[in-house]
């Protein structure tokens, strides 16, 4: 499918705008109100960037398909990091570079700082750990895509969640499983592989909104943290300004 | 971009038609040709098992500091304003740059957030602000380096000092650290310029007391309150004087409330809230004054030193010239006796700025004469900062019209804009060698300069400021600098360095330190200084008491070595340093005492200028004189009196309008002997006869994109005069004005001038409340005499109240009380909503058509009998049952749990039936995207969503706020309910308030704020007939028996209303809300249907 150009709706925004139009063409009220359709005074022609109301604010087109998707599609990131190495082999806990899941609404991506606690000593010369290096004396931050990435209408507040004891990976899924070093291709037979980790990220879980309400109807911690208002709290966890900013 | 639009000038009304259509009815009309084949198009590429978001990068630290937890605010103890306008506020960070300004909960005054601190926030991300130094050569500016401009500057410094010319500085008032900073730049050469019309006071002090200060007044202690015009619920006096004020009108304080009576030609938003208004003309405040204080003096038996300011009063000339009934004078007379040792005289500021030193002594010796001296007014607690008139600038001007200054500073003043100057300013300021402009704004005065070199403003900066004496404020740094701007302090002390300046000030002896003498005391016990991280550097100060000079290396440094000689002492500096830091500031206040020398200087009022109309300048209420117009939530935010927004106008009374044959909005010229401007006239009658007034603060010409072109400068129309004390001169000018054109195209959101009836405003009598407070009544409500059933009758009987169950709320029902007797109209509450909830801001051609986006907004409803204002605060009001929510075709609007109305903004499907359906008009329609123009988007609340076009939004009651409390709240306890002390002021507009006239709770709290509110005997709701139960009630305003004899409580007042100050303009718009002020067509719609 081509790239949107300015000037001429692409055939996927027409499509979507004509739906749209089918729809509320029955409501009288709404279309005598975009008759009166605007845009800003000074908005220069980059439809739909300032959209109407009618239209998606943001329309798909390839480059903002994200991969990452339940469906296993995988999202490239900038450092193959193994989760693998670090809490299945290592035995780390989350929270020894996500510290601040448990104060804030963010579970933090660790600074460079962190990694470079230990890698200073440790893999020093491993190819990723160069790249983690360079940016370490650049001091350029390293910039990861995000897998886990809920709209921007939703607060969702880490801090709550582990302190309420539910466990990382009911959402993050086993991430723990992720980035296993494999043998890099084209090592001959006989020969000891090279390891090498794939630089992508996994997301397990759908984090669509059905999903979250499976747990805030169900999960185990309300009844132990609540006691006899858990029923209460069920009711507040369904509530949309739970999580809806 | 976007919607912080310009707004259109005047001259171009053209600029403000429809803005151009983007999806136009041709694209319409093929996307809905389309619409058959559009499953089949859409088929191609689109998978609905994938998720269509843009893929965002998460940047973490590379190095993580110490102070940021990512996702959680980072608040800073820090001082905004300068001078005597300092407040200390709490700055709300995230992520490393400021979102919001709070109020300091460890401050030790009520909670408040001035106005100018939330304007000074957006003049922060202000698009107009410089981006680095510049230097001018010709009409052309240039960018240069900090390390060439601070040459510049030091070459030129020098070349004067060498040449036996001045450095000179002009700037805001200042106080502190940089104080004494620029005392030894300028060689004492500066001048501190405010426009508050305060320098006669100072001046009068000097006269009458032998110091220059400006005196401390205790408004909480009053029980009754003279004011000859001064602003003090706006601009004059800060917020001490507002908090004072709230306290003093509180029944539930002393048993008492507070009578204001006010002695001014214009009402203005501080006399809106006056009990008595003596219609005074312009320019016989003193006569008056005199008058007054000579009955004071007789009824008192005073005898002292000050009684001869009294010798040339005459009660019934005064009365004469002044316009008013000689019994009024008795009467004021008679309730300051009355109410001797608590009553309190203020004098004018600009309203009554005719003869400011000689109203300030008149007022200073009625005070002394009703023995208030050391109780309600006095020494002690004063402002002993330097306060210059207009005499000093002109001074100033003078010099450099002479050429003996080499160098001005001109600091963040704007002289050009704010003093009624000549064409020989120009003239005078091109015989200074080097004009440097410090502010990091573009504005009249700047574009004089020949160098700018941008400081950094009071969330970059460290600084300190005392604007009551002993009350020391330090301000820290919230966020590393924006732009490429430096230090004040830095600038000075680098090129004072360079330029080899030495400190003035001669050791002093020991005694003269104060604290330095209570720290002695302390040596023993406090032991070794501990040591912290924060104090890097041991401040330079070699010699204790001495002048610091230029020594410090850094600002901070200086800041420090003040601190250390002056407030906090060297014994455990560095520990009491990072308390005070934490703190905001560091409390030393002296107890008010009277005055020591008193002296009686003989005071004549000032000649009547003639002419039958005269004009009266005044301080906008929220603009004041002009610093803060560029920042659109000034503009945005409804004027409290007339409602206007992005404008100026003239205002007049009814009576005067008649006269003159001028309708309401008209254009208008009007003119002085000093100049002529056009603009729109309001009429309403918060003006006596007689008197046309224009406010200032309008009129930029060159103050940024949004201020420029706006309005009209009222200072225009004056001449630079100074009286007796070399204060400026604001008043008593004749003014001409005459129609011109039939429409001004002035845009006011106030279309109604009373509630019509309907008791939106209702009064309790002010002395029976003064003896019961808020007490729990038997019958809530039934002190505002209304005896109106809260509930449609015929619904009660044909038991058909409720056809749906009221919603159960097991834990929380949030609610709010709203005091209009508390509240003053200022409107601190509106702009802190703009600051906290990202509300966009929409110009003067989108609110024209209704489509404000505030979500709080102060009605000003008349009485219509007396003339009397009350402000009502009307925001959403979570209604039980809530009309909006039972419309809502896909329940993107429903009741919470915890009782609020909520709204789900991504639901929204935008068919306005909500905003239809709510009888306060609190909702808001998004009728376009709007952007925030870089950098004003770097405020935006992260906490807060920012809706895009056709999506509803409303007032949540701060909802990110309950629910960041209930989650801290939470890690003390999954079950227990939240304390009211943790609530009572948790919204933004509850926050800011400096009157404390909203209280937020938990209503199934017994004792909660709210609750304890509904069970006064002046609670009620507002269109609570409509069987909405909203969470928010109202408490009725104190009235006083007017003068007239009028009783509080109208309880079937008249609705009949001259026609000259009728419905102000009709709205119409086809899906808004068509009267946000008044709702009586649907109020009505409502009942029929009840009846139904």
């Amino acid at each position: 499918m081509p790239r949107p150009t300015t000037g001429s709706a692409p055939p996927l925004r027409v499509a979507f705008a004509a739906f749209v139009a089918f729809v509320l063409a029955a409501t009288p009220m709404i279309v005598a109100g975009c008759n009166e359709a605007e845009a800003t005074n000074d908005t220069p022609e980059t439809f739909p960037m300032e959209p109407h109301y009618l239209w998606p604010t943001v329309m798909p087109d390839e480059g903002q398909i994200a991969a990452g998707a339940f469906t296993g599609e995988a999202l490239p990131q900038p450092i193959g990091f193994p989760h693998y190495t670090h809490v299945t082999t290592l035995n780390m806990d989350c929270q020894y570079c996500h510290f601040v899941a448990r104060k804030s609404i963010h579970a933090g991506v660790p600074p460079t700082e962190t990694c470079m606690g230990c890698h200073k000593y440790v893999k020093k010369d491993a190819p990723e750990i160069t790249k983690l290096a360079a940016l370490w004396e650049s001091g350029e931050p390293t910039a990861w895509n995000k897998v886990h990435d809920l709209p921007d209408h939703v607060v969702f507040n880490h801090g709550r969640h582990v302190k309420a004891g539910v466990n990382c990976t009911e959402c993050h899924g086993q991430m723990g499983l992720q980035g296993q070093p494999q043998p890099a291709p084209g090592t001959a037979e006989g020969e000891a592989p090279v390891m090498v980790v794939n630089a992508v990220n996994i997301r397990e879980t759908t984090l669509q909104m059905g999903w979250c309400l499976q747990c805030h109807a169900t999960h185990p911690s309300i009844d132990t943290n609540y006691g006899e208002k858990s029923d209460q709290r069920r009711a507040e966890l369904k509530d949309c300004w739970t999580c809806h900013k | 971009m976007g919607i912080f639009r310009r707004a259109p000038r005047d001259s171009s009304p053209s600029e403000a038609a429809e803005p151009k259509t983007s999806l136009s009815r041709r694209h319409f009309v093929a996307a809905l040709g389309l619409g058959t084949s559009a499953s089949a198009l859409s088929a191609c590429g689109w998978d609905d098992n994938r998720y269509y978001t843009p893929i965002e990068q998460i940047l973490p630290y590379v190095v993580h500091p110490d102070q940021i937890v990512p996702g959680t605010p980072t608040f800073y103890a820090t001082t905004i304003g300068t001078g005597r306008g300092a407040w200390p506020v709490n700055a709300r960070t995230r992520e490393g740059r400021v979102v919001n300004v709070v109020a300091n909960p460890q401050a030790p005054f009520a909670r408040a957030v001035p106005k100018e601190a939330l304007l000074a926030l957006q003049r922060h991300y202000s698009p107009d602000r410089l981006k680095g130094p510049k230097v001018r050569d010709g009409g052309t500016w240039s960018d240069v380096t900090w390390e060439a401009g601070l040459e510049k500057l030091t070459a030129a410094v020098k070349k004067a000092r060498q040449a036996g010319k001045t450095v000179a500085y002009l700037g805001p008032s200042r106080t502190g650290a940089l104080l004494e900073l620029l005392d030894d730049y300028t060689d004492g050469n500066a001048v501190f310029w405010e426009s508050d019309g305060r320098d006669g006071e100072a001046a009068a002090s000097e006269r009458m007391f032998g110091r220059r200060f400006l005196p401390a007044y205790d408004l909480a202690k009053a029980k009754y309150i003279l004011s000859f015009g001064a602003e003090f619920l706006s601009s004059w006096g800060g917020e001490l004087s507002k908090i004072q004020y709230a306290s003093a009108r509180n029944p539930n304080v002393d048993h008492s409330i507070v009578r204001y009576a006010l002695v001014s030609p214009i009402m203005g938003q501080t006399g809106a809230n006056a009990d008595d208004w003596y219609k005074a003309a312009p320019g016989s405040e003193v006569e008056v004054a005199l008058a007054v204080g000579a009955l004071v003096a007789r009824k008192t038996s005073y005898n002292g030193p000050a009684l001869g300011v009294f010798a040339g009063a005459d009660t019934a000339k005064a009365a004469a010239r002044a316009g008013i009934d000689a019994n009024a004078i008795e009467e004021m007379a008679s309730r300051i006796a009355e109410n001797k040792g608590a009553s309190v005289v203020l004098p004018g500021g600009v309203t009554g700025g005719a003869a400011s030193t000689e109203l300030a002594l008149v007022c200073y010796a009625i005070n002394l004469a009703a023995n208030n001296d050391g109780r309600t007014f006095g020494d002690g607690p004063v402002f002993e900062g330097p306060v210059h008139g207009a005499a000093d600038v002109g001074k100033l001007l003078a010099a450099a019209k002479a050429g003996s200054i080499g160098v001005l500073l001109l600091d963040d003043v704007n002289p050009v804009f704010e003093l009624p100057l000549d064409a020989s300013v120009a003239e005078s300021l091109s015989k200074v060698e080097l004009i440097v402009g410090l502010s990091s704004h573009p504005d009249e005065s700047n574009a004089n300069a020949h160098l700018l070199l941008p400081t950094s403003d009071a969330f970059e900066d460290w600084g300190d400021e005392e604007p009551v004496k002993g009350l020391h404020l330090v301000r820290q740094p919230s966020m590393t600098p924006l732009y490429d701007s430096r230090s004040l302090g830095d600038v000075l002390l680098v090129t004072g360095r360079a330029a080899e300046m030495k400190s003035r000030r001669q050791p002093a002896a020991a005694e003269s330190e104060p604290a330095a003498e209570a720290n002695a005391g302390k040596a023993g016990k406090a032991g070794k200084a501990d040591v912290v991280a924060s104090v890097e550097a041991e401040p330079a100060a070699a010699d204790p008491s001495g002048g610091l000079g230029f020594g410090p290396t850094t600002w901070r440094d200086y800041v420090q070595a003040r601190w250390q000689r002056d407030v906090l002492g060297a014994d455990n500096f560095a520990t009491r340093w990072n308390e005070a830091l934490g703190r905001g500031l560091h409390d030393a206040r002296p107890r008010l005492s009277a005055p020591g020398t008193v002296m009686g200087p003989a005071v004549t009022a000032p000649a009547d200028a003639g002419g039958s109309l005269k004009l009266v300048v005044f301080l906008h209420p929220i603009r004041g004189a002009g610093k803060f117009s560029n920042e659109p939530w000034s503009q945005e935010v409804a004027d409290p009196m007339t409602g206007g927004v992005w404008d100026s106008w003239v205002e007049v009374s009814p009576g005067t309008a008649a006269s003159l044959g001028i309708e309401n909005e008209a254009l208008v010229e009007l003119s002085t002997d000093a100049g002529t401007v056009q603009t729109g006239v309001v009429i309403h009658r918060g003006i006596a006869d007689g008197v046309v007034a224009l406010a200032l603060g309008n009129g930029h010409e060159a103050g940024g994109r949004y201020a420029a072109g706006v309005g009209v400068n009222a200072t225009r129309l004056l001449k630079l005069a100074t009286d007796s004390g070399g204060a400026m001169v604001w008043q008593g000018g004749a003014a001409q004005l005459k129609a011109v054109g039939a429409s001004a195209e002035l845009v006011r959101t106030f279309r109604h001038e009373h509630d019509q009836g309907k008791h939106h405003v209702r009064s309790a009598p002010a002395e029976e409340l003064a003896k019961v407070g808020d007490a729990p009544s038997a019958h809530p409500g039934d002190m505002t005499g209304i005896h109106h059933p809260p509930r449609d009758p015929r619904l009660v009987a044909a038991g058909s109240l409720e056809f749906y169950d009221l919603p159960e709320h097991p834990q929380y029902r949030f609610g709010m009380a709203v005091d209009t007797n508390a509240c003053t109209g200022c409107g601190a509450c509106a702009i802190a909503c703009y600051a906290e909830n990202n509300l966009a801001v929409v110009g003067k051609a989108l609110i024209k058509k209704g489509r404000e986006m505030n979500w709080i907004r102060v009605n000003r409803y008349w009485d219509t009998e007396a003339d009397r204002v009350t402000f009502m605060p009307v925001m959403c009001q979570q209604c039980g049952h809530a009309p909006c929510e039972s419309v809502c075709p896909v329940l993107a609007t429903y009741h919470t749990i915890d009782g609020l109305n909520a709204m789900v903004y991504n639901r929204c499907v935008g068919t306005r039936y909500c905003a239809n359906n709510c009888p306060y008009v609190a909702r808001r329609f998004n009728f376009h995207t709007y952007r925030w123009p870089e950098p004003f988007n770097l405020q935006l609340n992260p906490d807060v969503g920012v809706r895009s076009a056709g999506v509803m939004e409303k007032c949540t009651f701060c909802v990110q706020r309950i629910r960041e409390t209930k989650s801290a709240y939470r890690d003390q306890s999954f079950t227990d309910t939240m304390p009211d002390d943790a609530l009572r002021q948790l919204p933004a507009c509850a926050d800011a308030c400096p009157s404390q006239a909203i209280t937020f709770g938990n209503l199934v709290d017994p004792r909660s704020g709210p609750t304890e509110a509904r069970r006064s005997g002046r609670s009620y709701e507002m269109l609570g007939d409509l069987n909405t139960f909203p969470a928010v009630n109202y408490l009725a305003k104190a009235n006083f028996h007017a003068t007239g004899g009028h009783h509080g409580g109208h309880a079937d007042a008249g609705h009949g209303d001259a026609g000259a100050h009728g419905d102000a303009g009709a709205h119409g718009d086809a899906g808004g809300h068509g009267d946000a002020g008044e709702h009586e067509g649907k109020a009505k719609a409502g009942k029929a249907k009840a009846d139904h």
